[in-house]
């Protein structure tokens, strides 16, 4: 009997024990990147740019490709008493190079992601923790965990455009961008230890236009617990105080810009403040390359002229705030199915009536050894209610560089501050 | 002649340096010396009741301001800097209104406050601040003439009580900056990285070169709400007090230091400043006496003291996001300060020391409101509730004598004084257009009331119009006022 115990404890351990040593080598890898086109569907998308690609797009032939615009562009192609003469170009479809740190990461942690019971991220370190995405809060959490090539520094000038009176206002700020978890290439990875208050991203912002902003400085910290909500703290030269900021004040908008602190980038809040339903997939032309160059701009004019597009097959998410009195009821997202960064958004106000459009143009910079990182060469964010708008043309970046961590406290506010 | 020079070079300056729509800022000596800004200002105030001075035109003043930012040394280990701020004005008002340069020669007893209200009269008026910023490792030293902001309260001063204050320009809620006067100082800050609390320290220690609150000219500004007095008494008093300063002595220096942290979500500040009262006190029955001899041009020793206190003050700021607010507050316990002691007559017996406990709590909140904010494109109405309490210990009130000590409070009988206001902004047409209002209730006194129109349709011209209300049933209504400005930020 008890050789018989024996041997079968010998047998279910060595069976066991086969399964650990061999399971690895059935499990699935996890296939990242993932192109946004390939076989059969790319060379469709190649066959058509064969006939569009170095088309200048007005409104003279913008009603060809109005099934690859979002309704909101078509409208103002289409309207030049209301808008002006508004172009862009049509270049082929390149896919974004990832980081090796950005692959690696993501066939690492992306296995073991997970969402909790209210959607929060759990079981995460650093990746794209959903590279195959099922609901739209996978999605949003792909959004959620770029990290920008780690760090960065940017000027960043904007234009505040009167489209009615036909004049530009100027603003102008630096910012400072460092992620302290979720880091893909800049050492330490993955995260920045020690980390005492569990900061997911810290920024830093000083604006440097116009004159009476000058010297206004400010902090946002956004922590790794999810749930908890944005601290920021803002100095102000003319008080000659660091002042604590509510997290209601994200829906303000700042120096008369069209954006709020919530907008920018698309989305600078908790991701679990949305709820997000994938409507589905729509090919529609994004601005992702640039060559910053070829941007124009003309005083009085709301839109940036010379971006150039490329056909690529978003998902399109419906994103409504659970917060009732949200000055959003809705927004949709078009997602970038490489980057995970909204390339384009459409928002509606209260009353359900379509307010502003968001179109973000991505360039190629350099980050951390030399590695191209696509990052945001501006942003625009049109009002359709006023003829109004907001954008940026950024010429250059520093990503993945060295940020002294004392830059994202309030101690750095009260030191800098004058 | 310096007038028309002075005009000349504002003028340059606004049209030569300043491209009206373009966005920069001045930088020299390859870029280390930048953050060049500044603005011109022009502002005209009209006083809306006149009494017997029948004055109209209470100041017309262009003023320049210039600041800046030199880096000396930037290595890895050290960093020093250098910031300066200078403000120089000229005052036109007593060439236009005629009633004006009467009254001050009548009050101030000569021709000596006319002068004195049309420019700034020392070196000290026009260098508001000049510092250096030696950054080593977890230490900052600044050295030099610095403004101080301690404290959570925007429109009183509860525990922000370094820098004495400049009220020769009293047009209603300047920045700080510009109505604070400079002093020299050390101060040192300690920021160990990686502490619980995230705590820093900071230790100020001023020269001894005492500053009091710097007035007008009598005649002129903040006085108009007294009755004239017999010709020249005033000048003679603010002459005396100048004159009464302490000596530029170990005496004059003043300590301070400060903790600050940022626990449970709330940011926190535990201070200590160890100073001199800055505006004086008669020096009790002997003060008293010299004053006499002082009203009747007599001979005479010194009438005033600026004694000396300590305040211990601790302050916070934390969101409330359940409803979308910051709650902010400060209170501060002063001790050891002197007071008048006299009647209702203001013939001063005695000075006594005594304690006084302060707070202040502000509720600020950035409002939705139904219909507007959606007009308006979703900007919110920003409201201030503050309450400021006051609270004398050891008041004394004699009913029989009529005899009590004088302290902030205006009817000095009573030990309390609250004072509760409330800020409102709102900001139209994506900023070009902003709207201020600020009410405050004194319990004591009355109400003030001030409304600013604001209109800003570039980067850098403003356009202003404010009119400020006080205690419409007393003679502060004199004290009313309408002022247009024309700023060009550069």
């Amino acid at each position: 009997m008890i050789k018989q115990q024996r041997a079968y404890s010998f047998f279910i351990t060595h069976i066991l024990l086969f399964l650990v040593m061999v399971a690895p080598a059935f499990a699935v890898e996890v296939r990242y990147p993932i192109p946004c086109y390939e076989g059969e569907e790319l060379k469709k998308v190649r066959q058509w740019e064969k006939i569009w690609v170095g088309k200048i797009i007005d409104t003279a032939n913008v009603d060809k490709i109005k099934e690859l615009l979002p309704e909101s562009l078509y409208e103002i192609i289409t309207n030049e008493e209301e808008w002006g003469r508004s172009w862009f170009a049509i270049v082929p479809y390149r896919q974004y190079t990832m980081t090796a740190g950005t692959i690696a990461a993501t066939k690492k942690y992306s296995p073991a992601a997970r969402l909790g019971e209210q959607g929060e991220l759990l079981d995460w370190v650093a990746g794209v923790p959903f590279p195959v995405p099922k609901t739209g809060m996978e999605i949003a959490w792909n959004y959620y965990a770029r990290t920008k090539g780690d760090s960065l520094f940017t000027n960043a000038p904007a234009y505040i455009v009167d489209g009615r009176k036909k004049y530009d206002r100027n603003v102008q700020f630096e910012v400072w961008l460092t992620y302290f978890a979720g880091r893909l290439d800049v050492p330490p990875v993955p995260e920045i230890l020690p980390n005492p208050k569990q900061i997911y991203r810290g920024a830093s912002s000083e604006f440097t236009d116009p004159p009476e902003m000058r010297g206004n400085l400010s902090f946002q910290a956004t922590y790794k617990d999810t749930s908890k909500p944005y601290d920021m703290w803002a100095w102000f030269a003319g008080l000659r105080r660091v002042r604590r900021m509510s997290t209601a004040q994200r829906t303000d908008t700042q120096a008369g810009q069209d954006l709020c602190y919530d907008d920018n980038y698309g989305w600078d809040g908790s991701m679990i403040r949305n709820t997000y339903e994938i409507l589905g997939r729509k090919e529609i032309l994004v601005a992702r390359h640039q060559d910053i160059q070829k941007l124009e701009h003309t005083e009085g004019d709301c839109i940036v002229d010379g971006l150039q597009r490329e056909r690529i097959n978003t998902f399109v998410l419906e994103v409504i705030n659970k917060d009732p009195g949200y000055i959003y009821k809705k927004s949709i997202w078009y997602m970038d199915p490489e980057l995970w960064h909204i390339a384009y958004a459409d928002r509606y106000d209260k009353h359900g009536n379509y307010w502003k459009q968001f179109d973000q143009y991505q360039a190629i910079f350099k980050g951390y050894k030399d590695q191209d990182i696509p990052y945001q060469a501006g942003s625009m964010t049109i009002d359709h209610q006023r003829i109004h708008s907001t954008f940026g043309i950024v010429p250059d970046s520093k990503l993945g560089i060295e940020i002294p961590t004392e830059k994202f406290s309030i101690k750095y506010l009260y030191k800098y501050g004058r | 002649m310096k007038r028309l020079i002075f005009y000349g070079v504002t003028v340059l300056v606004s049209f030569f340096i300043c491209p009206a729509n373009s966005s920069f800022a001045l930088d020299f000596f390859n870029g280390r010396l930048h953050d060049v800004k500044g603005y011109v200002n022009w502002s005209m105030v009209f006083r809306m009741h006149q009494d017997e001075r029948d004055v109209t035109v209470s100041s017309l003043r262009t003023t320049l301001k210039l600041e800046g930012l030199l880096d000396i040394i930037t290595t890895d280990t050290v960093d020093i800097k250098f910031y300066g701020l200078v403000n120089y004005w000229y005052d036109g008002a007593v060439n236009a209104d005629a009633s004006l340069r009467r009254t001050i020669r009548y009050e101030d007893g000569g021709s000596h406050g006319v002068k004195e209200s049309t420019r700034p009269n020392c070196e000290e008026e026009i260098i508001n601040e000049a510092y250096l910023d030696i950054a080593y490792g977890n230490f900052d030293i600044r050295l030099g003439k610095q403004l101080v902001s301690w404290g959570e309260s925007e429109e009183s001063r509860v525990a922000d009580v370094i820098n004495p204050l400049d009220v020769t320009n009293m047009i209603a809620f300047p920045d700080w900056e510009n109505l604070k006067v400079g002093l020299w100082m050390a101060r040192i800050f300690y920021s160990p990285p990686n502490t619980r609390s995230d705590l820093s320290f900071e230790l100020i220690i001023t020269a001894p070169d005492f500053q009091p609150t710097r007035y007008p000219p009598a005649g002129n500004g903040i006085f108009f709400p007294f009755p004239l007095m017999p010709q020249g008494l005033f000048g003679k008093v603010l002459h005396q007090r100048e004159h009464d300063r302490p000596a530029n002595d170990w005496s004059s220096m003043e300590f301070g230091m400060r903790i600050r942290g940022y626990s449970f979500g709330t940011d926190w500040a535990l201070s200590y400043f160890y100073s001199r009262r800055d505006t004086p006190i008669i020096d009790g029955e002997k003060g008293m006496g010299e004053f006499i001899k002082l009203a009747f041009g007599l001979p005479h020793d010194d009438v005033y003291t600026y004694p000396h206190y300590s305040s211990i003050g601790f302050t916070f700021a934390r969101p409330w996001d359940r409803i979308k607010s910051v709650i902010r507050g400060e209170i501060i316990f002063n001790t050891g300060m002197y007071y008048q002691y006299g009647d209702k007559f203001e013939f001063v017996s005695d000075k006594k020391k005594r304690d006084l406990v302060a707070f202040a709590v502000s509720w600020d909140r950035d409002n939705m409101i139904p219909w507007y904010s959606y007009w308006n494109k979703s900007r919110s109405v920003t409201t201030s509730l503050s309450w400021y309490h006051y609270h004398f210990l050891g008041h004394k009130y004699n009913k029989a004598t009529g005899e009590y000590i004088w302290w902030e409070s205006e009817l000095h009988r009573d030990s309390t004084w609250d004072v509760l206001t409330l800020g409102i902004a709102t900001f139209l047409f994506q900023d070009t257009l902003i709207l201020l209002g600020n009410f405050a209730y004194d319990f004591n006194r009355g109400t003030t009331i001030v409304g600013i129109i604001r209109y800003k349709p570039g980067d850098r011209w403003i356009y202003q119009i404010m009119y400020q209300q006080l205690n419409e049933q007393s003679t502060a209504r004199m004290a009313n006022q309408l002022s247009l400005i024309l700023k060009y930020d550069f």
